[in-house]
């Protein structure tokens, strides 16, 4: 049962000020350790925060690891996270309290030899500007990609920031190697009522 | 300067029984798309709800995805095949389906996308596909899978813009 969409091509791209609102977007065009928004403060109209996001490593042969921290505070007993993933063959649990990874996203971030294969991911950032609570993410990300161990992965988390404070920066780093040429983040801002 | 996205596009709810559901034409005017579906099926067991772009038919779609029963840890699967797996309904009862198309309109990557989709007497499941072109895509064919499964009646389907 086809639908063509001809009628609404000349909708564009929308207007200011609506619900759902794209803030950045950061596409890399050299390789970098990490991508940071930096200007959330001017953002704190909004409720809640989203990162939509295609990645890859430029770590060459092995996947890497995707991990975020933010207002540039790079303690580790900060953060902990859980995660849930299948990778092809078996389903998973994991917990990290901690740890290197500080907020952990991923451990199947693509490697750079798979050429064209990003990992997708939809983060959300929940009550990022509020001072009286802990700071709240959660993500779906994933990559049907041929990495080393299989199949690539699917997975959906959490993590905490244990701190009260507003946010002012998120970072978004490959732990390993760098961000290669191509990854695209955005971050959009949601309003609450 | 923020800019209103999330744009709907298309939205077409089933006034009969349909194997399949496309939407051509898809300007590039977006970077991700969103598509949701919420309905019922005629099949009683498990069976794949799946998506294909531009038309193609060949194995150019890797998928992986886990898949949890209501008991038992959870299973996950990963194949290359001629479509991409966006979900696993029942006839049990209604089902949504929420699939993030990622960089639709890209044309120097793989084509990735995130879905999930749950059924309170049914499956939960979550899902990670790529489709190996590096073509913008133009149109999005749904498919309610095996000979003889249909959308019922009364499904909708909601087609979603997102700009980068």
């Amino acid at each position: 049962m086809p639908f063509g969409l001809g009628f609404f091509a000349a909708a564009g791209a929308g207007v200011a000020g609506g619900s759902f609102d794209l803030l950045e977007t950061q596409v890399l065009g050299t390789a970098t350790a990490s991508i940071t928004f930096s200007s959330l403060s001017s953002y704190s109209t909004y409720q809640h925060l989203q990162i939509r996001f295609t990645a890859k490593s430029t770590r060459t042969g092995d996947q890497s690891d995707l991990n975020w921290y933010a207002n540039g505070n790079t303690t580790t007993s900060h953060y902990a996270s859980h995660l849930l993933y299948g990778n092809g063959s078996s389903v998973a649990s994991q917990g990290l309290t901690n740890d290197i990874s500080l907020g952990f996203i991923s451990g199947s971030l693509p490697a750079s030899n798979r050429a064209n294969q990003f990992q997708a991911g939809v983060i959300d950032i929940l009550d990022p500007f509020e001072t009286t609570k802990n700071k709240t993410v959660r993500f779906l990300r994933g990559s049907a990609s041929s990495w080393y161990l299989g199949a690539g992965d699917i997975g959906l988390g959490s993590g905490v920031f244990l701190s009260t404070a507003a946010l002012s920066s998120f970072t978004i780093r490959d732990r390993i190697a760098n961000l290669d040429v191509g990854s695209r983040f955005s971050l959009y801002g949601i309003k609450a009522a | 300067m923020p800019t209103n996205t999330y744009t709907p596009l298309a939205n077409v709810t089933l006034g009969s029984n349909a194997a399949t559901v496309t939407f051509s034409n898809i300007p590039s005017t977006y970077r991700d798309l969103i598509i949701v579906i919420n309905g019922t099926v005629n099949f009683a067991g498990a069976d794949s709800t799946l998506i294909r772009f531009n038309g193609d038919n060949a194995s150019n779609y890797s998928n992986v995805r886990m898949v949890g029963t209501g008991s038992g840890s959870g299973t996950s699967y990963a194949d290359t095949a001629s479509y991409a797996y966006i979900g696993v309904p029942t006839s049990s009862d209604r089902f949504a389906i929420v699939t993030q198309v990622m960089d639709y309109s890209a044309t120097d990557k793989h084509k990735t996308l995130l879905s999930r989709h749950g059924q309170a007497s049914g499956w939960v499941t979550a899902h990670a596909g790529r489709w190996a072109s590096n073509t913008a895509i133009n149109s999005v064919t749904l498919l309610a899978n095996a000979s003889g499964v249909v959308f019922y009646s009364g499904t909708s389907f909601s087609l979603y813009g997102v700009i980068a």
